[in-house]
C-alpha cells in the first residue's frame, strides 16, 4: 500500500510538470505602417454622417461604427464621441414587421453618456449641421436650422458651450482631420421635394474657404469628403417605382398628378418615369403613396395636415389636378436637374480649394454608382446595393448607412490616407461588423412593395 | 444572407480510446497483450486466455483545453470553455469451456464535445457541439489451438448529437441562435479479433471494429427576432453519420521477467466522413451540406509495463495520433491536430481476486496554424465564397485524462 502511495505521488508530480507547459507564444501581430500619417490627435468635422447616425437617430451601438471610430480602431488612436444611450436621439426608426414591411418610430429617447469627457470630442460631427454651422453655430439656438424655427439641441450636446465646431477642432491642435460637410446644404432641398432652399454656391464658396483656411492654420493633415449623389439613395428610389407599378393597374390613369413649385402648379409623372426613377418620390411619401385614388382626404386627416387651398379631396388623390400628390414628396425633372447642378458646383468648389491647399479629396461617385448598379458591390463576401433594407448599405431612413455601410465609408477614408501619406493601414473587414437595422421590441411593405412609413417619421432627415 | 453556417458533427478527436485504466497507461498498445475483461473492446480473441469470470469497471476523466488565436491577422486569444467528460467502461467475460469464452460490455467509443462563448468571433461556426455514443459490444472467442484464438462479435449502439451555433441576422441587428438536436436509438456494428502466442514471451494480436451507420432524427429550433420568425429554420431534421472502422494490430514482448513491451499500429478509416449534411424536412429551409473530406489516418502506440512484484506494476506509454482532417476543413467545433500522448499508470492487485489500476494521460496537440481555411466565419452571400472571411488562425490543444478501473475475478 505504501508503495502505491509513493507511486501515485510520483505520478502526480510528473503529471503536474507536464501540464505546466501551456500554450506556445510565437505569434506576433503584424506591424502597423502609418507612413507619414499622424493620428496623435485625430479630429473629425462634419454632420450626421460623421456622427454615425442610423435610422434617423444617433445611438451608442451605431456610433461605435461611425467611420471615424472605425478608422481610430484600425490605427489605435484615441477617439472620443458624444454618445447617446439607447434608443438614442428622438425618433429612431425600427422594424415593426418585415412581411408586410412597416416601421415604428420609437417614442423613447436616450441621454448623453459621455458628457463629462474633459476635452472637446474628437468626433465633432453633429447631425443636421450645415456648412454654415461649422463656422457659426455655438448652440441649439444659433444653428442654421434655428433660422427656420428648428433649433437643434445636438449642438449643445456635442459643443457643450465651448465654441464652434471649428474652434473646438483647432483647440485640439489636431494632427489629422476628416472634413465631410456641406451635404445638408443640398440634401434638405432634395428630401423636401425642392421646398427647402439650398445654400447658394457663392456662399458655399466663401464658407468652405473660411473653414479650410482656418483648419489649414493648424498644420494638420486633412482628408476631405465630397458631396455624394444622394438621389441614388433608397430614400429617393424606393417609393416611386412602386407608385408607377400601381398606376399601371388603374384603368384610364396616365400617371401621377402632382403639385409643382411655381407655374404650372400641376404636372404629370408617367408610370415609366416613376419606375425608372427619372421622377422621384421620397420615402416620406410612402404613406401618401398607399392612398392613391382616395376620395376622402384621408392623407390630410390622418396626418393632421390642413387641406391646401385649391385642393378638393373629393377627387381621386394623386390622380386628378383637383387633388394632386403633395409637392414636398416629389422630386421632379426640374428639381433633379437643379440638384445635380448644385452638387457639381459644390464639388468643384471643394476640389479647387483642396488642390490649393494640397489635401486629398474623396470622390464618392464610383462607390455609389457601383452600389446602384444591377449587381451592386460585394465587399468581404457581403453583397451591398442601394436597395432599401435588403441592400445592406442603408439604414431605415434610406439616407444614412448601416454599421457595415459605415465600414465601407471608413475604408474609403483609409484608402485616401494610405495613398496620400504612404501608409498601409488595414481596411476594415466589413463582414465582421454586426447588422444594425433595429427591430421594434414587439409588434406591416404594403402591396407593390411600397413601405409603410408613418407621415412625419422622416421630417428631420438630414445628414 | 440568412442561412446556417454549420459546425461539424464529428471528427478524429471524437474517437475515444480510453477503455480501461491499464490500456490507457500503456498508451493504448494493448491489442496483443490484453489480459483483462476490456478485451471485449480491444481484442475479443484475448478472452480465451482469461480464466473464470472477470469484471472490469471504471471511468476516465477527460479535461480537454483548446485555444484559438485569430482571426488572422489578429492574434487575440480565445479559450474554449472548459468541460469535463466522464466516459464509463464496464466489461464482463466468462470462460464457457476450454475452447469458448464470451464477453460483453458497455463503452463510449465516440464522444466528447466543444463549447465556446456565445459572443465569440467564431460563433457562426460553433458554439456548442456535443456527441455521445454508447456501445454495447458482445463477443465470442474460440481458442482454435492452445496458443491461437479468434473472436467475432457484434455491437448495439445509440447516439445523441447536439449542435448549437449563432446565426447572423444581418442586415438586421442581433443574432439568431440555432439549436439542432437528434438521436439514433439503434445502430449496429461488428467486430473480430485474433491473438497468437507463438512463444511464451511473444504475443501478436489484431482486431477489427466495423463502421457504424447512425441515422439521426431530431428537431431544429431557432430563436431570433420575431419579425424574422418566418425564415428562421425550425422543424424536423435528419442527418447521417458513419463512424469509422478501426483495424489495430500489435505485438507484445516480455523482454525480461519484470518488463513487458508492447507496440500497436491503429488504422482508422476516417474517409467514411466526407460531408456534413443535415436535411430539413420542411423544403422551405436549405439543407446543410458541407465538405469535410476526412482521410484515413493512423496512430502508433508504444507501452511498457514493469512488474515490481506479483502485486504491483508500473505502466508507461507514448503514442502519436495523426489528424484525419485537412487544415482547410478544420472547424472550431472540433479543433484537431497531430497529437502526442504520454501516459503513466500503476496497476495494483490488492487482493488475490481484486485489483485496481489508475493512469494519467497527457495529450499535447502540435500547434496548428490554418492559413487556407474554407470555413467562413461571418455572414456572406452565395457566390462570394472566395472573397468571404475565412477562419484562419492558430489552434493549440492539450488534454489531461485520468482513468481508474477496478477488476474482480472468480
Amino acid at each position: 500500500m505504501k508503495k502505491i502511495i509513493i507511486a501515485l505521488g510520483l505520478l502526480s508530480i510528473i503529471a503536474l510538470s507536464i501540464i505546466g507547459c501551456e500554450d506556445y507564444n510565437d505569434l506576433t501581430a503584424p506591424e502597423l505602417n502609418l507612413g507619414s500619417a499622424d493620428f496623435t490627435r485625430f479630429v473629425s468635422v462634419g454632420n450626421s454622417l460623421t456622427m454615425g447616425e442610423q435610422s434617423s437617430s444617433v445611438f451608442e451601438s451605431a456610433q461605435m461604427y461611425s467611420f471615424g471610430n472605425l478608422i481610430a480602431q484600425q490605427v489605435g488612436a484615441t477617439y472620443a464621441q458624444a454618445t447617446f444611450s439607447e434608443p438614442g436621439t428622438p425618433g429612431r426608426l425600427e422594424i415593426a414587421s418585415l412581411n408586410p414591411f412597416s416601421t415604428y418610430t420609437n417614442p423613447g429617447q436616450g441621454s448623453p453618456t459621455n458628457l463629462t469627457y474633459p476635452a472637446p470630442y474628437n468626433n465633432l460631427g453633429i447631425k443636421g449641421a450645415f456648412l454654415y454651422d461649422v463656422l457659426n453655430a455655438r448652440s441649439a439656438n444659433t444653428c442654421y436650422t434655428a433660422n427656420f424655427g428648428v433649433p437643434n439641441p445636438l449642438f449643445d450636446a456635442v459643443l457643450r458651450g465651448f465654441g464652434t465646431q471649428l474652434e473646438l477642432a483647432i483647440a485640439q491642435e489636431p494632427t489629422l482631420i476628416t472634413l465631410w460637410i456641406g451635404n445638408n446644404d443640398i440634401l434638405a432641398f432634395a428630401t423636401r421635394g425642392g421646398l427647402f432652399p439650398p445654400t447658394d454656391p457663392t456662399v458655399f464658396q466663401t464658407q468652405y474657404s473660411q473653414v479650410l483656411t482656418a483648419l489649414n492654420s493648424t498644420g494638420a493633415q486633412i482628408i476631405i469628403g465630397e458631396i455624394p449623389n444622394a438621389l441614388v439613395f433608397p430614400h429617393f428610389t424606393t417609393v416611386g417605382p412602386g407608385v408607377g407599378l400601381k398606376l399601371q393597374t388603374i384603368p384610364g390613369v396616365q400617371g401621377l398628378v402632382y403639385q409643382t413649385t411655381g407655374a404650372p402648379g400641376i404636372a404629370l409623372a408617367t408610370p415609366s418615369q416613376l419606375i425608372n426613377d427619372s421622377v422621384l418620390v421620397t420615402l416620406s411619401g410612402s404613406s401618401a403613396a398607399s392612398l392613391l385614388g382616395d376620395q376622402t382626404g384621408k392623407y390630410y386627416t390622418d396626418n393632421g395636415i390642413p387641406v391646401p387651398p385649391g385642393v378638393n379631396t373629393a377627387f381621386p388623390f394623386g390622380l386628378t389636378p383637383e387633388n394632386p400628390f403633395p409637392n414636398g414628396l416629389v422630386l421632379d425633372l426640374n428639381e433633379i436637374a437643379a440638384y445635380k447642378a448644385l452638387r457639381t458646383g459644390y464639388n468643384q468648389i471643394i476640389n479647387s480649394l483642396a488642390v490649393s491647399f494640397n489635401y486629398s479629396v474623396i470622390n464618392w461617385d464610383e462607390l455609389f454608382n457601383s452600389l446602384a448598379s444591377t449587381n451592386g458591390l460585394a465587399v468581404n463576401g457581403v453583397n451591398f446595393s442601394t436597395t432599401y433594407i435588403t441592400g445592406n448599405f442603408f439604414s431605415l431612413d434610406g439616407i444614412h448607412p448601416t454599421s457595415q455601410g459605415y465600414g465601407i465609408i471608413a475604408n474609403e477614408f483609409i484608402k485616401a490616407i494610405n495613398s496620400k501619406y504612404g501608409a498601409s493601414i488595414p481596411l476594415v473587414n466589413v463582414s465582421t461588423i454586426p447588422g444594425s437595422l433595429v427591430f421594434q421590441g414587439d409588434v406591416s411593405m404594403g402591396k407593390y412593395g411600397i413601405p409603410n412609413i408613418p407621415y412625419g417619421a422622416l421630417d428631420n432627415v438630414l445628414f | 444572407m440568412l442561412g446556417i453556417y454549420p459546425g461539424i458533427l464529428i471528427a478524429g478527436g471524437f474517437q475515444l480510446n480510453e477503455h480501461g485504466a491499464k490500456p490507457m497507461g500503456l498508451g493504448g498498445a494493448f491489442t496483443a497483450i490484453v489480459n483483462d475483461a476490456s478485451a471485449v473492446y480491444w481484442n475479443g480473441a484475448g478472452l480465451s486466455y482469461l480464466e473464470g469470470t472477470n469484471f472490469l469497471l471504471g471511468a476516465a476523466l477527460i479535461a480537454p483545453s483548446t485555444s484559438f488565436r485569430g482571426v488572422t491577422p489578429s492574434i487575440e486569444k480565445t479559450n474554449m470553455k472548459s468541460q469535463v467528460f466522464l466516459p464509463p467502461h464496464f466489461f464482463v467475460s466468462h470462460k464457457i469451456s476450454d475452447q469458448f469464452a464470451a464477453g460483453f460490455g458497455v463503452s463510449v467509443p465516440f464522444g466528447l464535445g466543444t463549447k465556446w462563448d456565445e459572443e465569440w468571433m467564431g460563433r457562426y461556426l460553433a458554439v456548442e457541439t456535443d456527441l455521445q455514443t454508447i456501445s454495447f459490444p458482445l463477443v465470442i472467442s474460440w481458442a482454435i489451438m492452445e496458443n491461437l484464438s479468434i473472436s467475432v462479435g457484434g455491437s448495439f449502439s445509440f447516439a445523441e448529437v447536439t449542435i448549437a451555433q449563432a446565426n447572423s441576422q444581418t442586415p438586421f441587428e442581433g443574432d439568431a441562435f440555432v439549436h439542432l438536436e437528434g438521436d439514433d436509438k439503434s445502430a449496429f456494428g461488428y467486430n473480430a479479433g485474433i491473438m497468437w502466442k507463438p512463444m511464451k514471451e511473444l504475443s501478436i494480436g489484431a482486431s477489427f471494429r466495423s463502421e457504424v451507420d447512425y441515422m439521426f432524427e431530431g428537431t431544429a429550433t431557432t430563436t431570433g427576432a420575431e419579425q424574422l420568425a418566418a425564415v428562421l429554420p425550425t422543424g424536423n431534421i435528419s442527418a447521417e453519420l458513419t463512424t469509422p472502422l478501426n483495424i489495430q494490430g500489435g505485438i507484445g514482448y516480455r523482454v525480461i521477467e519484470q518488463l513487458q513491451l508492447s507496440a500497436d499500429f491503429q488504422w482508422v478509416g476516417w474517409s467514411s466522413y466526407d460531408v456534413l449534411a443535415v436535411d430539413f424536412e420542411d423544403p422551405a429551409y436549405d439543407d446543410i451540406s458541407r465538405p469535410r473530406d476526412y482521410e484515413d489516418t493512423y496512430a502508433i502506440r508504444f507501452g511498457a509495463e514493469y512488474f515490481l512484484n506479483n502485486e504491483l506494476s508500473f505502466l508507461g506509454g507514448i503514442y502519436f495520433d495523426k489528424m484525419p482532417v485537412q487544415p482547410e476543413y478544420l472547424s472550431p467545433s472540433l479543433p484537431d491536430a497531430d497529437r502526442l500522448g504520454f501516459s503513466i499508470g500503476v496497476d495494483a492487485r490488492i487482493l488475490e481476486n481484486f485489483g485496481v489500476s489508475g493512469s494519467y494521460l497527457y495529450i499535447r496537440s502540435s500547434e496548428l496554424t490554418v492559413t487556407n481555411s474554407r470555413e467562413i466565419y461571418t455572414p456572406y452571400d452565395e457566390g462570394n465564397e472566395e472573397s468571404a472571411s475565412k477562419f484562419n488562425g492558430t489552434y493549440n490543444s492539450s488534454a489531461s485524462l485520468f482513468s481508474f478501473s477496478f477488476y474482480y475475478n472468480f
